[in-house]
């Protein structure tokens, strides 16, 4: 028995092992679903990861500051005076905007849309990236032990950078607007038609489901719609660059440039709310963080 | 045994490491996939029950460091463990040519099981047609640092365990069992 044991073993390992892939993909799909993703040792990795993968990129930041801070400035001069031109320009346009908003009275109400924006953000540090390039989320160094958690809405001050879908005590997993599996209710800003953000798996991200009919066109904006429920409303997505109107299907898409320079993506905002929708669907659990308790609510203004 | 075990642990581990940092550098096309050559090599080279664990162990590893379900990348691995057992065992892959061919084709065949498993298990695949040029070109990567993986993983191996490395010098047998 113990010799057809040993001489078994090899074989019974590997059925045990592809019996045990299988259970947790399918634990993990649940898991997943329902946003309770508590990986216990998936978190104690998550922890491990952080600070090698910090260590590692220290050079790569170094030669990074090295780079913009001296061999990129050769053309600094030209650039600050360019630059200097856009901010007298943008500060007229500042100006007469003011001047229309206070004219037409809605000053109040844009800034009590301010305050229901007011979500608590807590800044990150992007310390890793998806090992697997078919797949598009980042590591960042703040967790549970900093009321992070899964299905929170992660910007940028450029826009909406993804959702947060794992968490272990100090660190997260993002995944990010690009990935195939992220779909975000957005709207275009100009004429409020609205679609569904999803990622390509490139670096473009696609408008889909879009009425024939609505008005869109290349160069508008897209911001999130709110409707979801995993978002706020307002949030920066990307801007068209392509619509591909074809007038015998009913709905259109439109191919999208994000507002977010991904390549680049280093600190990022973590929004400490999840929605009102995700609260209901997935029975808010009691782990938002307490001073935050408001701040669903809040969002859901505008 | 215990010391091979260590040795490619540590290969491991540091692959995973070396690629997650490369993947904030380069762009997806050009980082290579040093989980999945680790694997390769670790099974034509080591000790079946070493190379399965290490198999299991890196794909699993991916699956934390990576937006795959948990068990996805892992079980990809132990399939890419099993294929290159059997390869093994049909012809001699210790030289560098034989070995970049089937990291080539390794690296070609393992996302269509990603895209395979992505839209059983998930829903949708994680990657479309448009990225023909980026798998072709990890493949094309995977095949050129095979030579190179292959010298770390058998010098890990050799240098840990010299009482191994003797057994191995004087082995004839020219098959091995697969499984």
């Amino acid at each position: 028995m113990r010799e057809l044991l040993i001489r078994l073993r090899l074989p019974l390992l590997f059925a045990t092992l592809v019996l045990l892939t299988l259970v947790s993909m399918l634990a993990d799909r649940r898991a997943l679903a329902t946003l309770t993703r508590e990986r216990s040792l998936g978190g104690a990795l998550l922890e491990v990861a952080v600070p090698v993968q910090k260590v590692l990129l220290y050079p790569v930041d170094l030669t990074r500051q090295v780079w913009s801070r001296y061999v990129a400035l050769v053309g600094l001069r030209e650039e600050n005076e360019r630059l200097r031109d856009r901010v007298s320009e943008l500060e007229e346009a500042n100006l007469q905007y003011a001047e229309a908003i206070v004219a037409s009275g809605h000053l109040s109400e844009i800034a009590a849309m301010r305050e229901g924006f007011d979500v608590p953000l807590h800044s990150a540090q992007v310390v890793g990236h998806d090992v697997s390039p078919w797949f598009r989320s980042v590591l960042i160094d703040r967790g549970r032990s900093h009321d992070v958690r899964a299905g929170m809405p992660v910007v940028t001050d450029r826009g909406l950078v993804g959702l947060v879908t794992a968490t272990s005590p100090h660190a997260a997993r993002v995944m990010l607007l690009l990935d195939r599996q992220s779909a975000v209710d957005g709207m275009i800003q100009r004429s409020r038609a609205r679609g569904i953000v999803r990622g390509t798996g490139t670096g473009e991200l696609e408008l889909t489901f879009m009425v024939r009919g609505d008005d869109v066109q290349p160069g508008d904006d897209v911001i999130t719609s709110g409707v979801g429920g995993a978002h706020p409303k307002g949030i920066r997505i990307g801007k068209v660059i392509d619509v591909h109107a074809d007038e015998s299907r009913l709905l259109h898409t439109a191919t999208l440039q994000p507002a977010v320079d991904f390549g680049r993506l280093e600190q990022v905002f973590v929004m400490l709310h999840r929605g009102p929708t995700m609260d209901l669907l997935y029975g808010g659990d009691g782990d938002l963080p307490s001073d935050s308790a408001a701040a669903p609510e809040a969002a859901a203004k505008p | 045994m215990i010391r091979p075990a260590l040795a490619l642990t540590a290969v491991g581990i540091a692959a995973l490491v070396v690629q997650g940092a490369l993947a904030a550098l380069l762009p997806p096309a050009l980082v290579p996939d040093l989980g999945l050559l680790v694997t390769v090599i670790a099974a034509v080279e080591a000790p079946a029950l070493l190379a399965l664990a290490l198999a299991a162990g890196l794909g699993y590893g991916t699956d934390y460091l990576s937006g795959t379900l948990l068990g996805e990348a892992a079980l990809l691995r132990i399939v890419t463990f099993a294929g290159t057992r059997f390869v093994s065992a049909q012809f001699h892959l210790e030289r560098p040519l034989p070995l970049a061919g089937l990291c080539l084709a390794v690296a070609l065949l393992e996302p269509l099981g990603t895209a395979a498993l992505s839209s059983l298990f998930a829903g949708a695949s994680p990657f479309g047609w448009d990225a023909l040029p980026t798998l072709a070109t990890r493949a094309v990567l995977a095949a050129a640092l095979a030579p190179f993986v292959h010298a770390v993983v058998s010098g890990a191996l050799l240098g840990l365990s010299e009482g191994e490395a003797r057994r191995r010098e004087v082995r004839f047998e020219t098959r091995r069992p697969v499984l």
